[in-house]
C-alpha cells in the first residue's frame, strides 16, 4: 500500500512537472535550432534566421486558433516595425491537424510579411516547450532565449507589450524586465513520437 | 438504496431509448444523451437544460478554491475549456459522460470556461447542449495573464486537473503528448479518475 502511494506521488510529481511547471527552455538557454518548410517552399530554421539578424522572434502559432487568429494583426504590425531594426519574425505551425495548402492560403489572404512555416514532427515544439498558440520566444543575437510567453497581456485589450519590450532589451544587449509569462490560447497538438 | 436504483435504471434505460431518437439531431459536435441519472440524488427530472437555466457562475481564484474545497471527499475532474477551442469542444462529452458514469462513486465535475464575458450566452448555449449538469463557472477576465494566474493555469487550453478526495490536486492534463505519456488525453483521464476514485474511497 505504501509503495503504491510513493509511486503515485513520483507521478504526480513527474506529470505535475511536465504538465503545469513550464516546459518552456530555460530563460538564458540556447535556442534549438529545428527545420520548417515555408508555404513559400523554402526551408526556414532558427540559425538560418539569426544570420543578418540582431533578434529573431519564433512564434509558435496554427491557422485555426481563434486566439492566434486574432493576434495575427499585431504580428503583422510587429514584423513590419521591425523589420529595419534586423529582427527576424518566424511563424511556426506544428499543428498535425492543419496543412501546408491551408497555411499557404493564410499568408496570402493576410499578406504575413514574415515566413510563416510546417514543422510537423512536433520537434520544434518539443524543443522550446511552445504548449499553446500562439507561443513566443525571443532570442537574442547570441542565440539565447531572453523571453518566452504571451505577446502581450490580453487578447482584447492589451496594454503590456511583453515581446515588443523583450526585443527592445535584447537590441540593447539586456535582458528584458519580464522574462516569462504565461501563453494562453489553445493547446499544440503534435504527433506523438 | 436498492429500491430506488432499479426504478432509476429503468426509467434511465427508458428515457435513453427516447433519447437516443435524438442523438445526432444537432450539427456539428456531438452531445451525449439527455439522461436523468441525478448525481445528489435529488428526485430525477426529465427536464432539458436550457441556456437560462444551466448552472453557470462568473468566477475568480477565490471562488474556484472555494467551490473545489465544498467539494472535499468526492474526487474532482476540473475542464478547462473556451468555446473557441476545438479540440475542449470535442472532449467535452466524454467528459460529461465520464461525470455521470462515475456520480454515484463520488467523482464531481466542474467545468472553468475561459471565455470572454461577453461570449455568456454562446457558453450557456453550449453547456446546455451538452447536458453539462454539474458546476460550471466562467471566468471574470477571459483569455488573459490574469486568468491563467487566478485559476494556476499555464494558460492554453484544454487543461484538466484532477483533484482527489482531500483536495490535493493529483494530475494534470494538456493535449501534448508528453504529458500523458504519449497517449490519448481522454484514455488517460480515464485511468486517472478511476485510480483516484477507488483510493480511500469511503
Amino acid at each position: 500500500m505504501r509503495s503504491v502511494k510513493l509511486l503515485g506521488v513520483a507521478l504526480t510529481t513527474l506529470i505535475a512537472a511536465t504538465a503545469c511547471n513550464a516546459a518552456e527552455i530555460e530563460i538564458g538557454a540556447k535556442a534549438p535550432d529545428f527545420t520548417a518548410k515555408g508555404v513559400d517552399g523554402k526551408e526556414y530554421g532558427l540559425q538560418s534566421a539569426l544570420k543578418g539578424s540582431d533578434a529573431v522572434v519564433v512564434c509558435f502559432t496554427c491557422n485555426k486558433c481563434p486566439v492566434a487568429v486574432a493576434y495575427e494583426d499585431r504580428f503583422i504590425d510587429f514584423a513590419k516595425q521591425y523589420a529595419d531594426k534586423k529582427v527576424q519574425f518566424l511563424a511556426i505551425n506544428c499543428n498535425t491537424s492543419e496543412d501546408l495548402a491551408a497555411m499557404k492560403q493564410r499568408a496570402e489572404e493576410k499578406g504575413f510579411p514574415y515566413p510563416y512555416a510546417y514543422e510537423d514532427s512536433g520537434d520544434a515544439a518539443r524543443g522550446y516547450g511552445a504548449r499553446v498558440t500562439p507561443h513566443l520566444f525571443v532570442v537574442n543575437k547570441d542565440g539565447k532565449v531572453v523571453y518566452h510567453g504571451a505577446f502581450d497581456n490580453s487578447t482584447n485589450n492589451p496594454t503590456v507589450h511583453y515581446v515588443a519590450s523583450a526585443v527592445d532589451a535584447a537590441l540593447a544587449g539586456k535582458l528584458p524586465e519580464v522574462t516569462t509569462t504565461k501563453a494562453v490560447g489553445c493547446g499544440i497538438r503534435p504527433k506523438r513520437q | 438504496m436498492g429500491v430506488r436504483s432499479t426504478q432509476g435504471r429503468a426509467a434511465w434505460s427508458l428515457m435513453l431509448a427516447v433519447a437516443a431518437l435524438f442523438v445526432g439531431c444537432d450539427a456539428g459536435v456531438e452531445s451525449p444523451p439527455p439522461t436523468t441519472v441525478a448525481a445528489s440524488g435529488d428526485e430525477e427530472t426529465s427536464a432539458e437544460l436550457s441556456p437560462d437555466n444551466v448552472a453557470l457562475e462568473l468566477a475568480d481564484g477565490s471562488l474556484y478554491k472555494a467551490k473545489l474545497e465544498s467539494l472535499h471527499g468526492q474526487v474532482v475532474l476540473v475542464d478547462f475549456w473556451a468555446t473557441w477551442c476545438e479540440p475542449c469542444t470535442e472532449n467535452f462529452p466524454h467528459i460529461v459522460t465520464l461525470g455521470q458514469r462515475h456520480a454515484e462513486q463520488g467523482l464531481a465535475v466542474v467545468s472553468v470556461s475561459m471565455d470572454e464575458l461577453d461570449s455568456e450566452p454562446q457558453v450557456r448555449k453550449f453547456l446546455a447542449g451538452q447536458n453539462a449538469r454539474f458546476l460550471n463557472l466562467l471566468t471574470r477576465f477571459g483569455a488573459s495573464q490574469q486568468s491563467a494566474d487566478e485559476f494556476d493555469t499555464a494558460g492554453g487550453v484544454p487543461l484538466y486537473k484532477l483533484y482527489d478526495r482531500s483536495g490535493a490536486l493529483r494530475y494534470q492534463f494538456s493535449q501534448f503528448p508528453e504529458d500523458f505519456d504519449n497517449g490519448q488525453p481522454l484514455e488517460a483521464i480515464d485511468a486517472k479518475v478511476a485510480e483516484l476514485l477507488t483510493e480511500n474511497a469511503p
